[in-house]
């Protein structure tokens, strides 16, 4: 088989024990690799009503038949677990060389059963799986971790690992690697942490074959030349940070725990503000020609800030500050102990407004100040960061007196940057994802932000936007590209059929590639759907069905409804959300099999 | 009749130049398409050229897009611009 190894590794933390079990053809073309993949053996393998975290909850990584074949941007992986956030499918991103050494390994996907009995690292290499005491690695910020590992191991490999927000479980807390990147979204930091596992390392030498290596040489090459173009000028300029001030002055910016949809303080943490104010690096991913990750210069500290649109904009308006230094030092603390600054930004505001409103003990005084110290209190789970440690659907639960009405998530997963109230593809988007309110697995917002549709008027042709959004999506999360090449394709379905028929010699089409992001997204929702899925799960939060914006923008619930309704229509479900027989049949997913890997 | 129209850029546009907001006016006419703004901001601009602006075409760079007022993004530069509207331009990539 080319392109892929046709295994999965699974190992099992409670036994310590390890095997490589075969996964048919036939799947792989169907779900691919990345997301897609791992929502077809999240299916398989975790069992109805677990533990989000506890130890028959699956921890799947996995890489896609573009990894290692040195195309542009595709060094990514995919982690998926259920989301102790949300309690349905969880699966989050992240990129660079260690997608390669986890390739090398010979497998396609990891997957981590059980529960270690003490804090415990694995070294996974083509012949084995070591696991190893993790005593002294316990507390170490993830850039340490990953030191320290280096140190004790060969310069060379790579690590995935948990700083001391996932060892403290807290409910978004991510999984970082090669040098402090995410996995940002859903928690599944906190579900390695809740298996005792602090680290993967990564050593190996396999390679897979590819079908044609001389046509997909001349792919590679335009590939670089078109990735270098006007498709990817943001990204290679100043990175998505560049958001903040667009989507301030189009009243997208959400602000002040999503009271306001602009940012009155923003002039210091603009793009245009810190690219003339401060130094900035371009860093980029393992095989990656653009370049997107800026690292910035904190002039307060000289140290290097890894900042990117969602930790500005949930670290600093979401939360009602415009402080430079505070921002960046805040985005620097979560990514060392590993924690997802939109979730982070947005328990925070939350806190916030219950200060305000008098529904908590002032332990902390409504500051940008306290921000870092509160963030410090999430961590270690210290007097009000115990509360805070479980996110806005959880603490909002606990605090009761209304507060659920200004928790800003969707199915307990804390909103992202894109004002619902005027980008209405978006707030549907928000709405129906299966992973909550996640901005990433539809690409909606590029729809609102052209002449495509009317970004205020919230009406039925979203529905089929957003279906169509999410399976384009699908596609490209399992392929797996990084969202920012999108646009140098003219076609994408049909250059990325016939980039993958390069890979592994299918005769795979457009047709064919595009059914495949149906199915993924299907699959997903079945996850869901078993898992206890209703329809009034497909919703906002409370504030922005029942609040109008300054400017008069707002959303109904009956507008949400419309919408909604016109989703599954275009998605061929029942009116209730649920999916009739006859799409499954069509997309050859009625008789999804039972556990194949016990 | 003067014609007021204010260009803004945001992001990515703003940088190449200094100044986050131009007002120019056309003089003599009511109404302007905004290839005719785009061709009058070249001559207040030049550094423009190549950097945000086609000058061959009189349209925005593919890595660009225009928006009036907020309201209505463009496609083209047909769109009729009035006295006391804004072009603004910002990246064409809104991800992130």
């Amino acid at each position: 088989m080319n392109g892929y190894h046709g295994k999965v590794l699974v190992i099992d933390l409670g036994e310590k024990s390890w095997r490589h079990v075969a996964i048919p053809e036939n799947i792989l073309r169907s779900y691919i690799g990345g997301t897609g993949l791992s929502a077809w053996l999240l299916y398989q393998l975790c069992p109805e009503g677990a533990d989000p975290l506890g130890p028959d909850n699956p921890l799947i990584f996995s890489t896609s038949p573009l990894v290692d074949t040195k195309l542009t941007t595709s060094s990514k992986f995919a982690v998926t677990s259920k989301s102790p956030l949300t309690g349905y499918i969880g699966d989050s991103m992240s990129s660079s060389k260690i997608a390669v050494s986890m390739k090398r390994t010979g497998c396609d996907a990891v997957v981590l059963k059980g529960q270690a009995s003490n804090w415990t690292y694995l070294v996974v290499s083509d012949h084995n799986v070591d696991f190893r005491s993790a005593e002294d690695l316990v507390g170490l910020n993830s850039s340490d971790t990953e030191s320290k590992l280096r140190q004790m191991l060969e310069p060379g490999v790579s690590v995935a690992c948990i700083g001391p927000a996932g060892e403290s479980l807290v409910r978004y807390s991510t999984i970082s690697n090669d040098g402090g990147r995410q996995a940002g979204r859903t928690g599944t930091g906190a579900v390695m942490g809740s298996k005792n596992l602090k680290a993967i390392v990564f050593e190996g030498n396999k390679k897979v074959g590819i079908s044609d290596n001389k046509s997909l040489d001349a792919i590679r090459v335009d590939l670089i030349e078109k990735s270098l173009g006007s498709a990817t000028t943001k990204y290679r300029e100043t990175g998505t940070i560049a958001n903040a001030s667009v989507f301030d002055r189009l009243g997208s910016l959400p602000s002040n725990n999503f009271k306001n949809a602009s940012f009155k303080d923003l002039s210091q943490i603009t793009a245009e503000n810190i690219y003339q104010e401060t130094t900035v690096r371009s860093v980029h991913c393992a095989n990656c020609t653009i370049g997107c990750e800026k690292l910035i210069t904190d002039p307060g500290t000289g140290s290097e800030v890894r900042l990117e649109y969602q930790s500005l904009f949930a670290l600093g308006p979401l939360v009602g500050s415009g402080d430079r230094s505070i921002l960046l030092e805040s985005a620097k603390y979560c990514d060392e102990v590993g924690l997802d600054t939109v979730s982070a930004g947005a328990t925070i505001a939350w806190y916030f407004e219950c200060i305000d409103k008098g529904f908590l003990k002032d332990e902390f005084v409504h500051s940008s100040n306290k921000i870092l110290d509160i963030l410090r209190a999430i961590v270690s789970r210290k007097g009000i960061g115990d509360l805070l440690a479980e996110g806005t659907k959880f603490a909002s639960a606990t605090v009761k007196r209304g507060s659920s009405d200004f928790a800003m998530h969707v199915k307990g997963l804390e909103m992202p940057g894109y004002e619902p109230r005027t980008l209405k593809t978006m707030a549907l988007a928000l709405a129906v994802s299966t992973r909550g309110a996640c901005h990433n697995r539809s690409s909606a917002y590029e729809y609102d932000f052209s002449s495509v549709t009317d970004r205020f008027k919230a009406d039925t042709e979203k529905g089929d936007l957003v279906a169509k959004g999410e399976d384009y999506s699908a596609v490209m999360d399992s392929m797996i590209w990084c969202k920012f090449v999108r646009k140098v394709f003219s076609d994408f379905y049909v250059e990325s059929a016939e980039i993958l028929a390069t890979v592994t010699g299918w005769d795979i089409d457009a047709e064919e590639l595009e059914a495949c992001g149906e199915r993924i997204n299907n699959l997903k929702k079945m996850f869901n759907m078993r898992e206890g899925w209703v329809r009034m799960d497909d919703t906002l939060p409370h504030r922005v069905l029942n609040e109008s914006l300054e400017d008069g923008n707002s959303l109904s619930k009956e507008e949400l409804n419309l919408m909604i309704d016109a989703y599954y229509r275009a998605r061929n479900w029942n009116k209730d959300g649920t999916i009739p027989f006859k799409t499954l049949k069509r997309l050859n997913i009625d008789q999804v099999p039972d556990v194949v890997v016990s | 009749m003067t014609l007021s129209v204010t260009v803004e850029f945001h992001g990515v546009p703003a940088i190449p130049i200094k100044s986050k907001k131009l007002i120019f006016s056309c003089e003599q006419i009511k109404k302007a398409t905004v290839e005719e703004v785009i061709k009058k901001l070249l001559i207040i601009e030049p550094q423009l050229d190549g950097k945000v602006i086609d000058s061959d075409k009189n349209l925005l760079l593919s890595s660009y897009l225009g928006n009036i007022n907020g309201d209505k993004f463009i496609e083209g530069n047909l769109d009729e611009m009035k006295d006391g509207d804004s072009l603004i331009v910002i990246p064409r990539m809104a991800g992130g």
